[in-house]
């Protein structure tokens, strides 16, 4: 019989159950059962319309593409933490977990502070017709500042602890610096990036903070589904009309992990156990 | 082909990597680097591979300058202590990737390039194991891809850096065998680096002891042992223990014994060192001879017999070992008294004249013949 460090299986597992369906399973299940009271046709009714249908389009539709651009970048600011030395390095890898650590209020003040056509970065855009504050291009930019440490931070320890005798060994082989990194590094990372990915787009999806202030929540235009969500309780307390919205979100980001998952599992094929 | 190592430096701030090395190497011959870790092998391979460059210094390989060429385009393989596969790849990949990435125009097509493979994998024993992933792999099989994979790109010079430090004792010897069968049936010039003394000299034609980035001896596995040049050669090859001793009047002092200098000019303050090898310390039969010891511990390894001795008149204890018939005929409890002979002693001197050394080869206590000393030879600095 093998030792474990927490007490026995049975136990630890009722307790993992117990926490996972409290906190987790039987607040959504709730939630699909107040959706399900609607009917097809009510549910129909709430989502079908034009409103609804241009509100969850933007918000994955952002969301994908800011999930996208942070991996881009994450990848970037990682690689730089971790193979360069340079003055105030600590300083930059502080700087990463702000937007975790801010109120998304705070930060979506900030942003629309800056990017309003009077703001510091706004007023230069404007002359080159690049409006941001209102705008969709302020959601995908709130989505892109809330998601992009958790990027940075899950690629860090797998940087670190890649092996550059895998660089040296394929330098050596005759490898351009442009094959090492698309031929060895990049492929090494790739389940991570998807991970950093998935994380990001999770967040994107949830984000309300900061995106209801950046966003200007125009009708049919820069509206979020989850700004809708507040809205239908708000001003018309419609709870069943938020759970059936809330309902298809939830069905559609389980979707998207799962394909993340898949996708993860592919990238990780050659890690088989013996 | 041959390789030139002239004058070649490498200096980490305070740390002197190389301390101007020169080596050369022959055509095809198989060549161990030993020494203890921070003695400079690793520097030197990794100035060979390309990963590093010396400070000062000059490699040259038939006439060309190696350290002008890229490591891309330097053709010299490279195989890593703990392989550095490429864990994402298959064994076939992994083998072919050398050729994969060249430029077009060199590229051969994929149907040579499976070709090859096929012919590397059936070299190294591992057709059948093209599609399997690193990770499904033992040590052993690791190591022969990663070979496999560096004589992919037909080096002129094949680099190993400790290929089996991280294998178990069984896999090692099986691949040094296999890996000597192998250098000779190439012929590829190949430089091994190592700090396991057996490995060295059961493998090489020839073995650099290196020490502070510095070589200390260069000879065949039988020079190298039987006549260590150094004392540090003398400890690290040979593990050589030391004794106490002095040099009064021409004569050498080793635990109440003498014998006279065959050598004149010799500087009669110089301090001397002497060293005995563990298998030249012998247990003898009777009370009166050699020298009186105390047995500390005795363990059964390999046919041999380990024994720890305290010398009387010596602070530390010494290391013998016997032939287990010798323990059988000679042995005692642990904590009784037992005497020993010291068959060959080695002096080391070091004074105003240089390094110098000198064998003394005791005879058996009981045989008629004076012992003799020397000649001094004197040492390359």
């Amino acid at each position: 019989m093998t030792h474990h460090v927490l007490p026995g299986f049975r136990l630890s597992a009722g307790y993992t159950l117990t926490v996972l369906g409290s906190c987790v399973l039987l607040p959504l299940a709730a939630l699909l059962w107040t959706a399900f009271e609607l009917g097809p046709s009510g549910w129909w009714a709430q989502i079908g319309t034009r409103r609804v249908l241009a509100a969850l389009r933007l918000s994955f539709g952002a969301s994908l593409l800011a999930a996208i651009i942070d991996t881009l970048l994450g990848l970037l600011v990682a690689w730089v933490l971790v193979r360069y030395r340079f003055a105030f390095r600590r300083v930059c890898d502080a700087l990463v977990d702000l937007p975790f650590a801010l109120p998304t209020a705070v930060a979506g003040l900030a942003l629309t502070a800056l990017y309003a056509s009077n703001g510091w970065i706004g007023s230069r855009l404007l002359p080159l017709g690049i409006e941001v504050a209102y705008t969709r291009l302020g959601v995908l930019l709130a989505m892109v500042f809330v998601g992009f440490p958790f990027v940075v931070r899950t690629l860090q320890p797998v940087l670190e602890s890649l092996d550059t005798d895998l660089e040296e060994a394929a330098y050596t082989l005759g490898a351009s610096p442009r094959q090492r990194f698309l031929k060895v590094i990049l492929p090494l990372l790739l389940p991570t990036l998807l991970t950093g990915f998935a994380l990001a787009l999770a967040r994107a999806v949830g984000e309300y903070g900061s995106v209801i202030f950046i966003s200007g929540n125009r009708l049919f235009q820069t509206e979020i589904a989850p700004y809708l969500i507040v809205q239908k309780i708000e001003s018309q307390y419609d709870y069943r009309g938020a759970a059936a919205l809330s309902a298809v979100m939830l069905i559609a980001s389980l979707l998207l992990l799962i394909a993340v998952g898949v996708l993860q599992r592919w990238a990780r094929r050659w890690a088989v156990i013996r | 082909m041959a390789i030139e190592i002239s004058r070649l430096r490498r200096q980490f701030g305070q740390h002197v990597a190389l301390d101007d090395l020169n080596l050369t190497i022959a055509e095809g011959e198989f060549v161990a680097v030993l020494g203890p870790s921070g003695s400079g092998k690793t520097s030197l391979l990794r100035i060979l591979a390309g990963l590093d460059h010396p400070d000062a210094g000059t490699v040259e390989r038939e006439g060309e300058d190696l350290l002008a060429l890229d490591a891309r385009r330097r053709g010299v393989g490279l195989v890593f202590q703990h392989y550095a596969l490429f864990p994402h790849m298959t064994v076939a990949q992994n083998v072919a990737f050398g050729l994969r990435v060249r430029p077009w125009g060199l590229r051969p097509r994929a149907a040579a390039i499976k070709a090859r493979v096929q012919e590397l994998l059936k070299r190294v024993e591992l057709d059948g194991f093209a599609g399997r992933y690193p990770a499904q792999l033992s040590g052993g099989q690791r190591q022969r891809v990663a070979l496999a994979r560096a004589l992919a790109i037909e080096p002129t010079l094949l680099l190993l850096d400790e290929p089996f430090g991280a294998l178990d004792a069984q896999v090692r010897g099986n691949l040094r065998r296999w890996l000597r069968e192998l250098h000779r049936s190439l012929g590829i010039t190949t430089l091994f680096v190592t700090h396991d003394q057996d490995e060295a000299l059961e493998m090489a034609d020839r073995v650099v002891v290196m020490n502070r980035g510095r070589i200390e001896q260069i000879g065949t596995p039988e020079q190298i042992h039987r006549y260590p040049a150094t004392p540090f050669a003398s400890r690290f090859i040979a593990r050589s223990q030391v004794l106490s001793g002095y040099l009064e009047d021409k004569v050498i002092h080793v635990l109440g014994r003498s014998w006279p200098l065959e050598h004149d000019g010799i500087d009669p303050t110089l301090a001397i060192a002497v060293h005995v090898r563990p298998e030249d310390i012998v247990p003898v039969c009777h009370q009166d001879e050699g020298w009186s010891a105390r047995l500390l511990s005795v363990r059964h390894v390999a046919g041999t017999a380990r024994v720890a001795l305290h010398v009387s008149g010596l602070d530390e204890p010494l290391d013998a070992v016997w032939t287990e018939r010798d323990w059988l005929r000679h042995g005692v409890a642990v904590g009784e008294r037992i005497n020993v002979h010291f068959q060959t002693l080695t002096v080391f001197a070091e004074g105003g004249e240089g390094r110098l050394h000198a064998r003394i080869d005791v005879h058996p206590p009981h045989a008629t013949s004076p012992v003799t000393v020397g000649p001094w030879r004197r040492l390359e600095a």
